[in-house]
């Protein structure tokens, strides 16, 4: 099952922007079970834990992407917009995996699945004998759900105020962190429920 | 995308100080409670986006909070507010001040949004198990006309997959009833298309039948493979059950004797398949039993659908991915039930024959070999035709996947206890394929791979190993050029297109180097080592490759996590081969920027640990080193490995660390380094050698002083020269070459050393000390300790200085 989903930015690699990776959006389904924390402020403390380890993963995720785009040879311009009207080939799209040890920087050790789409990077944390396939096609799946629906695309669009997009969508393709097997009509069948239930 | 504009709305949100905060909460509890508009939906927006912004908690007011979780369970409200409040609610946990609960909830789409708060407050409060009690309450009391139980099954596998042991026996029987329905016996006509309201045509249109992904109309039940315009709740279950099969399958097994099915297992040992299935099938099946055997049908048939060929790119892609899961789901389905065994083989047997035509379809030789190596041996199967599929030939065909290339690793680490001595032998003979996936895909498959090399470290190739992890940017490079000489031209170019190299990619398809190339890109540990250089100077063009550069900066990690382990195999004779090369191949690298002074500095210090390991070492190697510290070209090239040496000459070299070492040993290599040190110190130096660091110089002198204690003819050589070593820096010829301050370093050990060798054996004690030395209690004595040694010795030195001239 997955962990966590998280969205992030994704600076283009030798880039001049010298900003830090921030990380647009985040769900954590279930959480780790709390350590015996009897200290007042336990259960901020654990919500620091979880924020910064969704920051950690954020931040591997943008150097592999980096790395990734410098080894295959792309043109850093792919990063920035382009023009709306062009289909993103998502497939074509950088992706990739790696491992995290246990306690580094979840408890459990854990695998990371990953996609970069123009600015954005997509990941999911997943348990460490997951169906890594399904997983990627599930990536997939959502980042262009969430291109087409929240059109990321256009200028000046952001999510960062329309979260309840993302759990829409997260609700009915990814509930509760459970990878589902859809065929094409499944898709359809459950984009048509989330478009009807969302105003756009 | 990220824009300058959301980036100050980050800015914002994490800014807002507290008061401002508790007014707009004051603002969000009056929209909650007047009105639940557009206006509620922009404030609870922002509410949310001011929450997660931040990694420290924010407080939210107490009837603000109260409000949200009283317009979660609203059902009048819609979707979108309600999504709004649960996640803003979550965002702000784990929390002491929730008073959320799920006791009353009957609504399955409300309990899981109520879920989603509760799962993430850590299982503080034992929220975990009071979900999952009441999700199987709900399921339990299913009306038929009720509300979609669709919600329900993903929190039930959350649950269970945070608290395994919250369901008891008889709740899981039931789940496992529901399961086996939900799997087998969807129906297989599509749902009804809703009626369009008044207006629309009394007669309905009939539904079809479901198809296949090729078309067909559905042979059999209904899977997740079977398509329809309209779907009903069945069939959405049925989607959802196959989801949460394998996790449900390795939950729900009985751990412990006293259970049915462990009685079962125990009696299915050791006795014939086909007999057992026989036998078992007289008897009324337990629900475990039975969602194991439709757990069964279901994968066979998703086997078959897998064949087919499917019309959207979509489904073709997920028919790999059910393939996957249905062979995992065999796997575990014959763990617990032996005698679906035999079924199982003749089902998966034609399988491997048909991987690998499809790009995308070899993924699944993963679980179909992790299946072989779990029952291949009670089933009498020789699974080495998919072993060698998956270490020979998919290494060489699939480098560039890097999916692929992280499950062959982590398949190879997991298993590592379930090889047998020959599989690990293939294994281990394997590791020049295996390092392809490492050289093409380094940032993610390091980590990995240093896991994996203590398995792959074997005493027979550890000096091909060491030869190939040398190698590793070479490789890169190679396997850049296969791909560029072999790919169609209407492919997607796998390589970096910016670069262009057409005389590398002339000399790869060129037969005069066809020998090195092919050895450098062989499949199998071949036993003997081919020295590379002709091909560095080839690839020099591809060194600065971004490729290229990301596994050299892997490979001295990779060295470590090779030394570390050879050290624990590796026996004299192989030590002595394993220090040879470090000397050897410290001088021959492929010039990678950077890549030289990195790998020596590891090279340099594992040599120093291979002498300490083996104090002989350097007495055994008296030849090759005496060769190294002839010639200043040495000092020039490799400064920090031959610093080292030099360093491990003088403690090594001595009659405590082999009986061997004559004086005449000793003698040859003072002369060989006093030569040197004259070399680089007195001698006028050309304006176009290179400066020498002042370590070399200090390091010489040093195991000078070190041979001398030991071979006390040579005292008073060395102490003349370390006398003229006082005026260095001082005289016009050598002022220009060092830095005031490294000449004031290098004539302060100058002295240091003369003034210890005026009292040989405290010099022998200090420079060559014996193994009791090293021990604390040595130290802690006062009448024993170095330091107070070391004081008397200056004093008295200092004391006789005085009475001398000079």
């Amino acid at each position: 099952m997955v962990h966590a989903f998280l969205i992030h930015t994704l600076r283009a690699p030798k880039g001049e922007d010298t900003g830090l990776c921030r990380v647009l959006y985040s769900c954590v389904f279930g959480a780790e079970k709390s350590p015996d924390d009897t200290r007042p402020h336990g259960a901020e403390r654990d919500r620091l834990l979880r924020k910064e380890q969704i920051l950690a993963v954020a931040r591997q995720v943008e150097s592999m992407c980096q790395l990734q785009q410098l080894a295959s040879g792309r043109p850093s311009s792919d990063l920035q917009s382009q023009p709306s009207d062009e289909p993103v080939a998502l497939h074509e799209a950088p992706q990739g995996v790696f491992g995290l040890a246990a306690g580094d920087p979840f408890q459990e050790p854990r695998t990371v699945v990953w996609l970069g789409v123009l600015s954005l990077g997509f990941a999911l944390v997943l348990d460490a004998h997951d169906n890594l396939l399904l997983a990627e096609s599930t990536l997939r799946l959502l980042a262009r759900l969430l291109l087409d629906h929240l059109r990321l695309l256009a200028p000046g669009s952001s999510l960062l105020l329309r979260a309840d997009h993302v759990e829409g969508i997260l609700s009915r393709f990814l509930p509760h962190g459970q990878l589902l097997f859809l065929n094409d009509q499944f898709v359809q069948a459950l984009e048509k429920e989330f478009s009807a239930a969302w105003p756009r | 995308m990220f824009s300058a504009g959301a980036e100050s709305l980050l800015h914002q949100a994490r800014e807002i100080q507290d008061e401002e905060l508790q007014k707009f909460c004051s603002r969000v509890s009056k929209l909650l409670q007047e009105d639940l508009g557009p206006a509620t939906v922009d404030a609870l927006q922002r509410l949310f986006l001011i929450v997660s912004a931040t990694k420290y908690a924010r407080r939210l007011e107490k009837t603000c909070v109260d409000l949200l979780q009283a317009t979660l369970s609203l059902s009048t409200c819609s979707e979108q507010i309600q999504v709004l409040c649960a996640a803003i609610l979550r965002e702000t946990s784990p929390t002491d001040t929730l008073t959320l609960s799920c006791d009353h909830t009957q609504n399955p789409h409300q309990l899981s949004l109520v879920a989603s708060v509760l799962l993430a407050q850590g299982d503080r409060r034992e929220e975990v198990r009071s979900v999952g009690q009441r999700v199987f309450t709900v399921l339990e009391s299913r009306q038929p006309e009720g509300p979609s139980l669709r919600p329900l099954l993903p929190v039930l596998s959350k649950t269970m997959g945070l608290a395994p042991g919250i369901l008891q026996e008889d709740q899981a029987s039931l789940l496992s009833k529901r399961l086996v329905d939900w799997l087998r016996y969807a129906r297989v006509q599509q749902g009804a298309l809703h009626s369009g309201g008044f207006f629309s045509t009394p007669r309905a249109r009939q539904p079809g039948p479901i198809t296949e992904v090729d078309g067909a109309v559905a042979s059999d039940f209904f899977t997740v493979l079977s398509m329809g315009q309209h779907f009903t709740e069945d069939q959405w279950l049925n989607v959802q059950a196959f989801s949460m099969l394998q996790a449900w399958l390795l939950l729900s097994s009985p751990e412990g004797a006293g259970t049915p099915d462990a009685e079962d297992r125990s009696e299915l040992e050791g006795s014939t398949l086909s007999v057992l299935s026989a036998a078992s099938a007289g008897r009324q099946l337990l629900p475990q039993e039975r969602l194991r055997k439709v757990a069964f049908e279901y994968c066979q048939r998703l086997i078959e659908q897998s064949n087919r060929r499917a019309l959207r790119k979509g489904d073709s892609d997920l028919q790999k991915a059910c393939l996957v899961e249905a062979v995992r789901v065999l796997d575990t389905v014959c763990r617990q039930d032996p005698s679906f065994l035999y079924r199982s083989l003749s089902c998966l047997k034609a399988l491997h024959g048909q991987l690998g035509t499809d790009p995308g379809s070899e993924r699944a030789l993963l679980p179909l070999a992790q299946f072989f190596l779990n029952h291949g041996a009670a089933a009498a199967v020789d699974a080495e035709a998919i072993y060698q599929h998956l270490f020979s030939r998919l290494p060489s065909e699939r480098f560039h996947s890097p999916m692929l290339a992280f499950e062959v690793a982590r398949f190879c680490r997991d298993n590592l206890a379930l090889f047998d001595p020959h599989l690990l032998g293939l294994l281990k003979l394997s590791f020049p394929n295996l390092f392809k996936f490492l050289a093409w895909n380094s940032p993610p498959l390091t980590a990995e791979f240093v896991a994996l090399l203590p398995a792959l470290v074997d005493a027979s190739t550890a000096v091909e190993m060491l030869h190939s992890l040398l190698d590793l940017p070479c490789l890169t490079a190679a396997l850049d050029l296969q791909l560029r000489s072999s790919q169609m031209p209407s492919e997607r170019p796998l390589w970096d297109t910016s670069l262009r190299t057409p005389g590398c990619l002339e000399a790869f398809r060129d037969p005069q180097f066809q020998l090195l190339f092919q050895h450098l890109l062989r499949t199998k540990a071949s036993g003997s080592t081919e020295r590379l250089m002709p091909l560095y100077q080839l690839l020099q063009p591809m060194a600065s490759c971004a490729r290229v550069a990301q596994c050299a900066q892997a490979v001295p990690t990779l060295l470590q996590a090779f030394f570390s382990a050879v050290t624990q195999v590796a026996d004299g004779a192989l030590t002595n081969q394993l220090a040879l090369l470090i000397l050897e191949r410290s001088n021959a690298l492929y010039q990678v920027p950077q890549y030289e002074a990195h790998v020596h500095r590891v090279l340099s210090s594992w040599f120093l640990a291979l002498c300490k390991q083996k104090p002989s070492l350097v007495l055994e190697l008296a030849r090759e080193l005496l060769e190294l510290v002839g010639s200043v070209s040495s000092i020039h090239s490799r400064a920090g490995m031959f610093i080292c040496v030099v360093w491990a000459i003088g403690e090594y070299l001595s009659v405590a660390c082999d009986r061997r070492c004559t004086v005449e040993l000793i003698n040859k290599f003072f002369e060989a380094l006093e030569a040197l040190l004259f070399e680089v110190t007195q001698s006028r130096p050309l304006a176009s050698t290179p400066r020498c660091p002042p370590q070399v110089i200090t390091v010489l002198m040093t195991t000078l002083t070190k041979l001398a204690s030991r071979s006390q003819d040579l005292i008073p050589r060395v102490s003349l020269f370390l006398s003229k070593m006082r005026t260095l820096g001082q005289s016009p010829a050598t002022s220009s070459v060092h830095s005031e301050e490294d000449a004031e370093a290098i004539r302060t050990r100058a002295t240091e050393l003369r003034n210890l060798l005026k009292m040989p054996s405290v010099a022998q004690f200090v420079l060559s000390p014996s193994a009791e030395v090293c021990q604390p209690r040595y130290h802690c004595d006062t009448n024993t300790a170095l330091p107070l040694a070391l004081r008397t010795v200056t004093r008295f030195v200092e004391r006789e200085a005085g009475f001398l001239p000079g």
